[in-house]
């Protein structure tokens, strides 16, 4: 019977498989244990992690975040303390570190212990790394057992015969695993002038060319490629002795999720230093994955075979410019590599070698506890956790605004794009309606929100918004605003794979520059939500290529409720007329004047009045017999209402319009872009409706009265002109554009 | 260290000295462990971490190693509500999180003098007194806040720390995302 020492019952520290390491390593080490943990706990294999503080990391970190998401996530046990430990098969990884560690060990029972050689035996500098024959005897002393020795690759693998020739080896090569599923994302073959080559790796010497000759062979410093490196150029930068070129982009060691960094790429080189050897090579594994053809130096080739492409440094310039230059080639190569991947290094190769060192069996993966933000207790994660459900996903973000227009309208999309599963990012602090109508949100404070001067802002903007994108995956985002922020050039590098579409309303005023419309280019498209008023347009949009859409509403006619039905549910009389009033979003003006005369219009003839106090909108005193709704959408209960007064915001004229409640338009004064005067006149002059510039009660008082007596007639003109929902046609063309890229990677394949 | 760190040149000189790997796998990692030579490394590089130095020389526990555990923020936990039987698992917990992160160097203030838990893992502890008015319950968070420079504070409540407790712990780590 096992004893609890460390408050873990004996039961959570007896796993299937034991994995004891230094997981504070930054790279490859720890990335392959993460890939094996997710392996075993898909078929419901237990994992218990033992850490051993090594001599080869000198700085206090804590563990590779891939390995501590595994725990945090249930799919590995952290056991801590020296409580005894029992597990079917124990994984040491790393042999300099047991060599150096292993005295912090607590008992360990086990029934088979792998030593996986994931390093070097000899260093760059001849060094000795670990002693296997020592190795050995400390594994058969603590554990009572001798090792199964695990070469990562042939050149590792001769390595360990000539050092102990007697060592028990592995017939197979424990060769680093990945879920290829996780890494690929469609590419398309190149389309650039000139080729895109990258590299991730450690900035460190061993893992870079060993002369500038073949530094600049392999990775050009003349503008004929674009260098991208994960990781640190230093030791570059060193050979070369000046400083590294414009052509080359870098980016520190984690800085950017590979898989990032690897979908920017056309072409993955990776030369290290000659004399170094590679024990695997995780990092050309994952560009594998990711579908990026890889040019290696023909070392490399017993390790990958022929899922890359191999060339001396004098070469590699034109195996890439022929990769560039044709596209089925280039296809031909990612497919290839993808291919191996799957057969060679999958996650079901690792169950294999353990199912047949060990006799274990695949089993249902365990229930989650009911206890789930325990750290280190036992949950096992299913393959299909943490994927994209069947629905691709659509990104709507909203810029703040002065109304809720832009959320509106995406929402309006979302609403409708029933191919997608939407999710709102918003700005608005309105963001709360969008979870009125069963759709997930979240919100990120705007600069004006913190008091932060804009650029300031950028960078919490690119971090919280790019959080989303690495969480959500999206198929297609679609950013509502009239300014895109400079992070989303930024976001667009980091993230390539989603469809970027900018819904730009119109109507600018005209004394507005546009250069904003210089950022059409990070989108893939720009869509235009029409206006009623677009024959009026005057503003820089005009003439600016869009696909133009109908006006853009967020519910139809046939989602409204009936006048009954609407007064019962916001409270008010079931009889007599009644006005609303609504200077929704009317931070830019004093609204109180413009509410007050328009209270004392309606009482002149005798009509109630019911006002919006928007979420967005300042706090206004009112006499007590004015009604007050704050409901969003509103429009939901327009019918509620014999007559309004309101703004001529975007949402605001449509739906009121559209809908058929005959109105006067006030168009808010010092409007920053929103050309509200122009489309409220444009839609006096057709007769459609009313407009004035301010409220006094009289003018208003002969205003209202002139809707409700012609009113009826004046909405008409409206639903005969009116084009339909513009939502409709927006939902559909971004399904169009969704299908279109998905069937061009399928015909890449 | 910092980027103006003084050790930084003779650091990179000694990278180029025959037989530095062996001195940096064998002796560096015994040598850090020194109380002396760390007592040395507080006075070079904690005055950028804490301005007045205090808490630099608290430990960091058994479970962390590593140059920079003396520039880990101080995080007192109070485990005042919590009932004696669920306290080690408190504990365990905490340690967890503190081995995934290397975030924080904790400080127990337990309710009884079973101090076990927090020997297991080399944690320094408080007993929580009787603090009968609000001027004595003062008087006892500023006197721990200046003895161990503290910048976070952690009430457990009787089930434990709660998810966004534990988050929050989670999100102090050296390393990042995954």
């Amino acid at each position: 019977m096992l004893q609890s020492v460390a408050g873990l019952p004996a039961a959570e520290r007896s796993v299937n498989v034991l994995e004891i390491s230094d997981f504070r390593f930054s790279g490859g080490t720890s990335a392959s244990i993460a890939e094996e943990i997710t392996a075993q706990a898909a078929v419901g294999w237990t994992t218990g992690l033992i850490q051993l503080n090594g001599p080869l990391v000198a700085q206090a970190t804590g563990f590779n975040p891939r390995i501590r998401e595994r725990v945090i996530d249930g799919s590995a046990r952290l056991l801590i303390g020296r409580g005894p430990v029992r597990a079917d098969v124990t994984v040491i990884r790393h042999p300099t570190v047991f060599e150096n560690a292993a005295d912090q060990l607590p008992p360990i029972e086990t029934e088979h212990v792998v030593v996986v050689a994931n390093t070097t035996l000899i260093a760059l500098d001849r060094m000795v790394e670990y002693d296997p024959a020592r190795i050995t005897n400390m594994v058969h002393d603590r554990f009572g057992r001798a090792p199964l020795w695990a070469p990562l690759s042939t050149e590792i693998r001769a390595q360990l015969k000539r050092a102990s020739p007697g060592l028990d080896l592995i017939a197979e090569d424990w060769v680093n695993v990945i879920d290829g599923r996780d890494w690929y994302a469609s590419h398309r073959p190149p389309s650039g002038d000139r080729p895109v080559i990258g590299r991730h790796s450690r900035g460190v010497s061993a893992k870079w060319p060993s002369t500038r000759s073949e530094l600049r062979a392999v990775y050009p410093v003349d503008g004929s490629a674009t260098v991208r490196v994960l990781g640190g150029a230093a030791p570059a930068r060193d050979l070369l002795g000046h400083e590294l070129p414009d052509s080359w982009q870098v980016w520190a060691f984690g800085a950017l999720e590979p898989r990032q960094f690897l979908r920017g790429l056309d072409v993955y080189v990776y030369y290290p230093h000659h004399r170094w050897v590679e024990a695997f090579g995780r990092n050309v594994l994952e560009a594998m994955a990711a579908g990026i053809p890889v040019v290696l130096p023909p070392r490399f080739e017993p390790i990958f075979g022929d899922g890359a492409r191999y060339a001396e440094p004098g070469a590699v310039l034109s195996v890439v410019e022929s990769l560039h230059r044709d596209p089925e080639l280039w296809q031909r190569a990612s497919m290839h590599a993808r291919k191996r991947v799957a057969e060679r290094y999958s996650h079901q190769v690792h169950r294999n070698r353990l199912q047949a060192l060990s006799g274990l069996q695949p089993r249902a993966p365990e229930p989650a506890p009911p206890e789930p933000n325990r750290i280190g207790r036992p949950q096992v994660r299913t393959a299909a956790e943490g994927r994209p459900k069947d629905r691709p996903r659509l990104l709507l973000i909203s810029s703040n605004g002065t109304g809720m227009g832009h959320l509106m309208r995406l929402m309006a999309y979302g609403r409708r794009a029933t191919e997608f599963e939407p999710h709102v990012l918003s700005l608005s602090q309105g963001v709360g309606a969008v979870g009125a109508i069963g759709m997930p949100y979240e919100y990120v404070p705007s600069a004006s929100a913190l008091g932060m001067d804009p650029r300031s802002w950028q960078p919490i903007f690119t971090d919280r918004v790019g959080h989303a994108l690495d969480r959500i995956r999206p198929s297609v985002v679609v950013f509502d605003g009239s300014w895109p922020y400079s992070g989303i050039e930024r976001l667009r590098s980091s993230h390539p794979d989603p469809i970027w579409v900018w819904s730009r309303r119109g109507m600018w005023m005209p004394d507005r520059s546009g250069e904003q419309l210089t950022r059409s280019d990070w989108f893939d498209e720009v869509i235009e939500p029409g206006d009623f008023a677009a024959a009026a347009d005057v503003g820089a949009t005009a003439g600016a290529p869009a696909i133009r859409l109908p006006p853009v509403t967020l519910l139809d006619a046939d989602d409204l409720l009936s006048r009954v039905a609407a007064r019962r549910k916001l409270g008010l009389p079931a009889e007599g007329a009644m006005a609303l009033v609504s200077f929704s979003g009317g931070t830019m003006q004093d609204v109180t004047s413009d509410t007050a005369a328009a209270i004392a219009a309606a009482r002149n003839l005798g009509l109630q009045v019911c006002i919006t106090q928007s979420v967005v909108a300042p706090h206004v005193a009112l006499p007590p017999d004015v009604h007050v709704v704050n409901r969003i959408p509103l429009c939901s209960y327009q019918h509620a209402f014999d007559v309004a007064i309101s703004a001529a915001g975007y949402n605001s004229f449509h739906e009121l319009l559209r809908f058929g409640t005959p109105t006067l338009f006030i168009p808010k004064r010092n409007s920053s872009l929103d050309d509200q005067d122009r489309r409220a006149r444009w839609a006096a002059d057709q007769g459609w409706s009313h407009y004035a510039t301010q409220v006094t009660a009289d003018a208003t008082t002969d205003v209202l009265r002139d809707l409700l007596d012609r009113g009826p007639e004046m909405v008409a003109k409206v639903a005969r002109e009116d084009p339909g929902n513009g939502a409709v046609a927006a939902a559909k063309l971004l399904t169009d554009i969704h299908v279109a890229r998905v069937l061009s990677a399928r015909r890449g394949q | 260290m910092s980027g103006n760190d003084p050790l930084a040149p003779m650091a990179r000189l000694a990278r180029r000295v025959p037989g530095y790997p062996v001195v940096r796998r064998l002796l560096l990692p015994r040598v850090r462990e020194n109380l002396t030579f760390r007592a040395i490394a507080r006075k070079l590089w904690v005055s950028e971490v804490l301005p007045d130095g205090r808490g630099a020389d608290l430990t960091a526990g058994n479970l962390l190693a590593g140059i920079g555990l003396e520039g880990l923020p101080v995080a007192i936990f109070v485990l005042a509500d919590v009932p004696p039987e669920l306290i080690g698992e408190v504990v365990d917990d905490i340690a967890r999180i503190q081995l995934l992160t290397a975030g924080f160097r904790p400080v127990l203030v337990l309710p009884t003098a079973d101090f076990g838990c927090a020997r297991r893992y080399g944690y320094p502890a408080e007993l929580m007194p009787t603090l009968p008015d609000p001027p004595s319950q003062v008087r006892f968070w500023r006197r721990l806040r200046r003895a161990y420079g503290t910048t976070l504070f952690c009430e457990v409540g009787p089930s434990g720390m709660s998810v966004i407790q534990r988050s929050f712990l989670l999100a102090l780590s050296s390393s990042g995302d995954a």
